[in-house]
């Protein structure tokens, strides 16, 4: 079975216990205005173009039949809109200033890759993890690469907005060791604004792995001026509070990242404000300390 | 502190321990020169070599060596600091003084200073006219025979446009470890009576001369212990506050002078004046010799055993001991040897949080785990020692690859910078030469001709590149050149051996080395236990990510023609940007886990450090590989022409065996895996991984857990030895300014980790205030 990945990183530390390789899988159903990961919103492959590496060389344009590439001298304008997506013209730069933001891979080509570091999970009770975009949003390849992952033995984690059918949840909840859920906005019309769906399924799908009895983490990005009040401290304390299965409350102070990586998949910023400092995120974790004695990490 | 194993206690001088430290770093912060070390001049304008030189004419070399030596002593003023418990201060710089590289080294500029103003002009003519005698056996040795096989005798100077660049043999070859276990369990006079018996009957002038030039070191220094002992009794007399201590210095001189030591105490100032007579060269492994003593004063007196044990550890961070070794395993039986001291000592060093005494930590599969959490956390608080090697792969490589017995094997240690020795038994020549492989391929890619000296051939005509119609027949070009290289090194190298045995250059640590006395012969000239050569390798992964990219590029993917290819080095890569990009970026880098470039490195390796191995060193045995370079790829890679991988003319090589900075792009665990698949049971001279690992990832007990981890799979599953550079906010701010040395720094940002290298400026910018 193959899928849509953007990116395979090793030696991640601050995702799930030990030493993890995350594994990015493409395409995500929500549009979250701050999204830190835009290169991952569409779920087929995508050019990510940086204009200060190119040497205007010209070799993008010869092998594109279309006309997304335009030359001003050596300067290199990319236009987007008009790329077909057959993803030749990446291969031809030797600058890496048009590189593929997304490769269709085997999952067990993946599983290979992540196994070169089994020694490392092994010593440090580490493993793989699935993020994105939306992992589930590909659900059939998901579950293949967990499938895949239990059947050597491997420790997993999935990053999940938790927006997918609860066959899906119910699929992988005995495949996962533990679900990182996102928790973003409080009250369904919120959830709606910040991110341009209902919370209905999600919070369903929470209830459910509340049921299955899954290791849950919550995840809750802090946004300035979006979602850092006390109407939505208090809705993640009740939420963590609601149900057993949930230990731990992760903090994910907001960094601007996501503006930049966005313009170079062509994705203009609809929000923007300064990175949120850890000395904040610090007292954000204070004021839902208030409401919840359930453990509260900033990361 | 209680428990010295953990990483939340901190350790604590006793008050006069505290101010006897500070007055320590208020002397040397100012006079940080050399290594974080200070030596001054003579005040006083004194030349004791000149002196017993001009007295002893018509001796025997070595005599009158072993004399100067102990005259120098002699004549130096003695030193004990406010409250201090441990005596001994270096000899100050003067125009003459022994060197463990070069025999005597000749220094006339030092006339120069001001207190030789009224002997200058006779000492220089004396000093012109006696080199010879100083210096048995010179440089020009070994350089007459490199300019006959290198250069038009006519044109001497153009040897330097030949090895610049491409190596340096003969080497600076000093370090070793003296035997310290035979020095604090027979003490001065027990090795005294060990010289004095072999001498008996002894008929062969040379090795009588060696002999009595050791009887000589022996007594001279007892006598000079007991004058450190007449110093502190004085001073003891004048009474004061510490007058006390001064009294038990001037008996623990006087006992140690010649007796064997009894106490804690007694073992450690007989180790350290040896060590002020050893060049404050390294000590080995201090927590197994010393750890008998350490445990029965512990058990007496818990704060008299860490006095002594801080006054030790004081005197080698002002003197810039190159390296202590502690942990690793027992050599009777191979458990665990690790004990109190050796947390001990760590902790001392985490507490000073200098980089001096550089410390190493032995790390096999049942070594005490709280000795990497000790060492990680001392990592995560910013410092980059101790260093870590792997006993799982160090131990059998020297059991099997060079024959060196079980016991000895598992005793193993760290000296110099990051080599590997048996204490006392050996001399690994640390090291013999450095030879840069990069510069071997540039040769080889341009038919043998040097390319910036006109029309000059330096090494065999194997063709050009365009020459060569497979990658095969490439490979076997570079690879003759590898052994014509070889041979001519190996024969310098032991020239310059030849020359440290003529001039004894390691007089003072002959007597403390193993088999020296039975075999009646100086350390450089094949009297220890094991006297392998080491070479040190700079330059590989260059050559290795070259060949990969001719390969793909080249000669499968035919993506670059050989006349392209051969036209872009040849023009440094101006107006080849594309083709050097596709070099740098379309095909696989050596330390990102890729079998291919891995399989490459190994190939590169295995081909030169077997070449090695099958010479001997003139001292007795074969050649061993290392790598361990640092500063050496920067220096290396500026005379090093553009080469195939995309790397420019004057671009550095890389340091150590670690990948080139920018190349490592796949994390650390991939770097770590691509190492540990190398041939390094072949370069068991010491090849080290320079790794960085920034502390912000280091932070929380869970995250050192991680690094933990990664260090242990490394050296338990085919690392050799690891060196960690730590990177903070100051490495983000200079990264920024030059990413290309910063290419693995990674940073966490919201909840996971990213390269700093390929965030935005603004991005960065971002980070460095979250941090700072
Ligand atoms: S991906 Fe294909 S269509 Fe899009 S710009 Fe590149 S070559 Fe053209
Ligand atoms: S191939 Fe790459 S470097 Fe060349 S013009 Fe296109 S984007 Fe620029």
């Amino acid at each position: 079975m193959t899928g849509c990945i953007f990116n395979i990183q090793r030696f991640s530390v601050h995702d799930g216990h030990g030493i993890r390789t995350n594994v990015f899988l493409k395409g995500c159903p929500l549009r979250c205005l701050w999204c830190h990961n835009p290169e991952g919103l569409k779920k087929e492959p995508q050019i990510r173009f940086s204009p200060e590496k190119c040497i205007g060389c010209g070799d993008c344009a010869a092998v594109c039949h279309g006309t997304a590439h335009n030359f001003e001298g050596n300067l290199h304008h990319f236009i987007f809109d008009v790329c077909e997506g057959c993803m030749e013209c990446p291969k031809m730069c030797p600058a890496e200033a048009l590189e593929a933001d997304g490769v269709i891979r085997s999952a067990e080509d993946i599983i290979d890759e992540v196994l070169l570091d089994r020694d490392f999970y092994e010593k440090s009770g580490g493993g793989m993890t699935l993020s994105g975009g939306e992992p589930f949003y590909q659900p059939e390849f998901a579950l293949e690469l967990l499938r895949l992952a239990k059947k050597n033995g491997l420790n997993t984690a999935v990053e999940t907005c938790g927006m997918t059918s609860s066959d899906v949840i119910m699929a992988a909840a005995p495949l996962v060791d533990t679900f990182l859920f996102d928790y973003k906005a409080t009250g369904e019309q919120r959830h709606k604004e910040l991110t341009g769906s209902s919370n209905t399924q999600i919070l369903n799908n929470l209830s459910l792995l509340g049921t299955l009895g899954a290791n849950v983490i919550l995840r809750c990005p802090m946004i300035p001026g979006l979602n850092d009040n006390d109407e939505h401290y208090r809705g993640i304390a009740e939420t963590a509070d609601k149900y057993d299965n949930i230990k731990e409350i992760n903090i994910m102070p907001y960094h601007s990242m996501g503006v930049s990586k966005g313009i170079k998949v062509g994705i203009a910023p609809v929000f923007t404000a300064e990175s949120m400092t850890y000395a904040r995120a610090e007292e954000i974790k204070k004021e839902i300390e208030k409401y919840t004695r359930k453990e509260i990490k900033v990361i | 502190m209680r428990d010295y194993r953990s990483t939340e206690e901190r350790f604590e001088y006793s008050p006069v321990m505290e101010s006897v430290y500070s007055d320590l770093m208020a002397r040397i912060k100012p006079n940080r020169v050399r290594e974080d070390t200070w030596t001054g001049r003579d005040p006083d304008g004194k030349n004791p070599f000149l002196d017993v030189f001009l007295e002893t004419k018509g001796e025997p070399y070595a005599i009158r060596l072993a004399k100067s030596i102990v005259r120098s002593w002699m004549v130096t003023e003695p030193e004990l600091f406010d409250g201090d418990i441990l005596i001994g201060f270096p000899r100050p710089k003067r125009p003459l003084f022994e060197h463990f590289s070069f025999g005597i080294f000749v220094d006339k500029e030092a006339l120069n200073y001001d207190a030789y103003r009224d002997v200058k002009e006779e000492q220089f003519k004396l000093m012109t006219e006696m080199e010879e005698e100083f210096v048995p056996l010179g440089w020009h040795y070994l350089y007459d025979e490199a300019r006959r096989r290198f250069v038009d005798p006519e044109h001497p100077d153009d040897y330097g446009k030949v090895a610049n660049g491409l190596w340096w043999t003969g080497g600076y070859q000093g370090h070793t470890v003296p035997n310290y276990d035979i020095l604090v369990t027979r003490g001065i006079g027990g090795v005294h009576r060990q010289v004095t018996e072999r001498l008996e009957g002894e008929e062969d002038s040379h090795k009588r001369e060696t002999l009595e030039a050791c009887l000589i070191i022996l007594e001279g220094f007892r006598d000079w212990m007991l004058m450190q002992a007449d110093f502190a009794e004085k001073k003891a007399e004048c009474g004061g506050e510490f007058a006390d201590r001064y009294m038990a210095v001037a008996e623990n001189c006087r006992f140690v002078s010649w007796n064997t030591p009894e106490t804690y105490y007694q073992a450690a100032q007989l180790v350290w004046s040896y060590n002020l007579w050893d060049w404050v060269d390294c000590v080995g492994r201090l927590d197994q010799y010393m750890y008998p003593f350490f445990m029965n004063a512990a058990e007496e007196n818990r704060q008299w055993a860490e006095d002594v044990t801080a006054s030790l550890m004081m005197k080698f961070l002002e003197h810039g001991v190159h390296n202590i070794t502690v942990g690793g395993v027992k050599p009777s039986d191979g458990s665990d040897a690790t004990n109190e001291l050796s947390f001990l000592l760590l902790q001392i060093l985490r507490r000073t949080h200098e980089t001096h005494p550089r410390m190493s930590v032995r790390i096999g599969e049942n070594t005490d785990p709280a000795l990497l959490a000790l060492t990680v956390k001392m990592w995560s608080e910013g410092m980059s020692d101790p260093s870590v090697a792997a006993d799982e792969l160090i131990i059998p490589a020297l059991i099997n690859n060079y024959g060196v017995l079980e016991a000895d094997a598992r005793n193993y240690t760290m000296l110099g910078c990051q080599e590997i020795e048996i204490p006392g038994k050996s001399n690994f020549g640390c090291e013999d030469g450095q030879i840069n492989l990069a510069k071997v391929l540039e040769f080889t890619l341009n038919d043998g001709y040097h390319r910036e000296w006109d029309g000059r051939r330096v090494c065999h005509s194997t063709g050009k590149i365009t020459d060569h119609d497979t990658f095969e027949s490439l490979w076997n070009a570079y690879e003759e050149n590898v052994k014509f290289f070889v041979r001519n090194f190996v024969d310098l190298a032991n020239m310059g051996q030849e020359m440290r045995a003529a001039n004894y250059a390691k007089l003072v640590k002959t007597p403390f080395t193993e088999a020296c006395i039975e075999k009646g012969l100086n350390l450089d000239e094949g009297g220890a236990v094991y006297n392998y050569g080491v070479v040190e390798t700079a330059g590989a992964s260059v050559v290795a990510d070259s060949l990969t990219a001719i390969k793909k590029l080249v000669y499968e993917e035919k993506l670059i023609s050989r006349e392209t290819l051969e036209a872009a080095i040849a023009a440094n890569f101006v107006g080849y940007e594309k083709e050097r990009l596709m070099l740098l970026n379309k095909a696989p880098k050596f330390g990102n886990d890729d079998p291919e470039a891995d399989a490459m490195m190994c190939r590169v390796l295995d081909s030169f450090w077997s070449e090695i191995k099958k010479y001997k060193s003139v001292r007795g045995q074969e050649f061993t590989g290392a790598c361990s370079l640092l500063g050496g790829g920067i220096a290396y890679g500026w005379e090093t022409w553009a080469t195939p991988d995309g790397r420019k003319k004057g671009e550095p090589l890389g340091n150590t065996i670690a990948p080139r900075p920018g190349i490592n792009k796949s994390g650390l665990t991939a770097t770590l895996n691509s190492i540990a698949k190398l041939p390094l049971d072949l370069g068991v001279g010491g090849t080290t991984a320079n790794i960085v690992i920034p502390t912000s990832i280091m932070k929380t007990p869970e995250m050192r857990a991680n690094i933990e981890s990664a260090m242990r799979s490394f050296l338990l599953s085919g690392g050799q030895l690891a060196q960690i550079t730590t990177a903070n906010v100051e490495d983000m701010i200079d990264a920024k300014k030059h990413p290309e040395a910063h290419q693995d720094l990674i940073v966490r940002v919201g909840g996971f980790s990213i390269k700093f290298c390929e965030l935005s400026s603004v991005d960065q910018d971002e980070i460095i205030a979250r941090y700072a």
